[in-house]
């Protein structure tokens, strides 16, 4: 008996190492494999960038709604299925349904334009892949888990360096959610200084929110919703990132209020793999063809036209030519 | 290898961050543990369950849990804790319940008739706890002690999900940043290799030194 439990303990000890092994190095783990994958891409890459670019380049002349979308556009249609990185987790932007599984959010709507654009209709064409985490995004595409990422995912030029973006098809700003302005004297993003206040982690919101208010104190946790919760426990006296993200969840606790002062203008584009030129005409084609014919007006009213949001003018997509 | 130069501040902040708050949360479990497993030998019914009990529960429940309760769950009793503070005490109270085990398979060690014989000389529970028991439990417990402190080195990456500025986090931050995935992963391997050879030699030596020779 004695050395049974001598043995169990040791075994316990074991055991948790190995576990420990596997939850301290998962993250580096995969970063291995992101730098291998990525490696991968970035040089099957080349010559496949310069293939697309000379069969697309007459298909202007060709001139029949969404054009050739190239070899992606050819194996999604063949596998019958999109997999599309959304948000879980932000009301009226990509929500989860726990209970019927159903997505809602206007990034849902915008991937059900896409998917219906690709197959002709969207019912069960989608396998939605959760990018709660906002760090999550890029990895997500590098490492071939999603096909594209829509997730309120900021245009910007390093983005672009290790992906390519679709887009705009919506334009945001970096704004602040804090109990109401009379209670705390918040008015802009000057008054953040000396505050603490919280910004998910691998956003762009991080990196403004320290330019805009040097004296911040910051607290990085890993989506809006630990943000908001931390604004609910009184951990932090702010969040800060979209406003686009930040009205559901003033609709949803009508103790928050947004202060209103954009400090940034944040382009929502939608990520896919890098050099695939075609594929990007395609979905910029897309957006473009949601913005005649009514269904992106009807994406933005059902969705963030409920939180207060005014419906824009639909932003001009930016075709970019390949880095 | 210029992405570690660059942001070899961070970096080492980081490591030592990792560093600083493991050895905290070892000292601060070890001190739990050696209590709980007292209480575990202790002829005191009630001690003893609430003994086992302990360890049940810190060996069976997931970190993360433990590290998010102390982070997100005490607020709601009204207690507002730091990252690094809900990190250290989620982290001793776990360490506890593996080290109450550790030293329970030391206890096992010591020969039954050591403490029959230390009971027939007089001395009370707690006299020949001190000067019998415990001395030789604890002497034996190096290696298991050890490993247990190896771990902990690697388990409080887990503390990065609430923002605690360690080594997983920072170099989770830094390769988003530069996008190079590779030389993070150099930094984190070389880092906890480094600690496990220094805790394994450190084991070693004091076994060396203490250990019961039988």
């Amino acid at each position: 008996m004695r050395n049974f439990k001598l043995i169990s303990a040791t075994m316990s000890a074991v055991a948790l190492t190995a576990v420990a092994t596997v939850a301290g190095f998962s993250p580096v783990a995969n970063a291995a494999t992101k730098k291998t994958a990525k490696k991968a891409t970035t040089t099957t890459a080349a010559p496949v960038t310069v293939a697309p670019t000379t069969t697309a380049a007459p298909a202007p002349t060709t001139t029949v709604a969404p054009a050739v979308g190239g070899a992606t556009l050819d194996a999604l249609k063949k596998a019958g299925k999109i997999r599309i990185g959304i948000k879980q987790n932000v009301p009226l932007i990509g929500l989860k349904n726990p209970v019927t599984n159903q997505y809602s959010g206007y990034d849902v709507e915008i991937a059900k334009i896409i998917a219906k654009a690709i197959f002709g209709d969207e019912k069960n064409r989608i396998e939605y892949v959760d990018a709660s985490v906002s760090a999550n995004r890029i990895p997500f595409i590098t490492d071939n888990k999603a096909d594209i990422v829509i997730a309120t995912f900021s245009i910007t030029d390093a983005r672009k360096q290790q992906i390519d973006m679709a887009g705009p098809y919506f334009i945001a700003g970096q704004d602040i959610l804090a109990y109401k302005v009379e209670l705390t004297g918040i008015k802009g993003p000057d008054d953040l200084n000396g505050r603490k206040v919280c910004a998910q982690s691998g956003s762009t919101s991080l990196t403004q929110l320290k330019a805009a208010a040097p004296k911040a104190s910051v607290i990085e946790l890993p989506g809006v919703a630990e943000c908001v919760e931390a604004l609910k426990d009184g951990r932090v006296d702010a969040v800060s990132t979209d406003d686009a993200l930040l009205s559901g969840y003033a609709q949803k606790f009508p103790a928050f209020g947004i202060v209103g002062k954009q400090f940034s203008v944040e382009k929502y584009g939608i990520g896919l793999k890098k050099g695939d030129t075609a594929f990007r005409n395609y979905l910029n084609d897309v957006i473009e063809a949601s913005y005649k014919d009514g269904s992106w007006k009807k994406a933005v009213d059902s969705t963030l036209g409920t939180g207060g949001v005014k419906t824009p003018a639909p932003p001009a997509v930016e075709r970019y030519a390949a880095l | 290898m210029k992405v570690i130069a660059d942001n070899w501040p961070q970096l080492a902040s980081a490591i030592l961050t990792t560093v600083r708050l493991t050895l905290l949360s070892f000292a601060i479990g070890t001190a739990i543990g050696t209590v709980i497993a007292v209480f575990r030998l202790s002829p005191i019914r009630p001690l003893r369950a609430l003994a086992a009990v302990y360890t049940t529960l810190m060996i069976n429940s997931p970190l993360l849990f433990l590290v998010l309760f102390m982070f997100y769950g005490v607020t709601k009793l009204g207690v507002i804790l730091s990252a690094s503070a809900s990190a250290t005490i989620a982290l001793s109270v776990y360490i506890g319940g593996y080290v109450a085990e550790a030293l329970r398979s030391g206890f096992n060690t010591v020969a039954n008739g050591q403490a029959e014989a230390a009971r027939a000389i007089g001395l009370t529970f707690g006299q020949s706890l001190r000067h019998v028991v415990l001395p030789q439990a604890i002497r034996s417990s190096f290696g298991p002690l050890g490993v247990l402190l190896n771990a902990s080195f690697r388990n409080i990456a887990v503390a990065s999900d609430i923002g605690l500025s360690e080594l997983t986090f920072r170099a989770k931050r830094i390769s988003e940043d530069t996008a190079q995935y590779y030389p993070m992963f150099v930094v984190q391997f070389a880092t906890i290799a480094v600690l496990a050879l220094l805790t394994a030699a450190l084991t070693n030596g004091l076994d060396r030194r203490y250990a019961v020779k039988r």
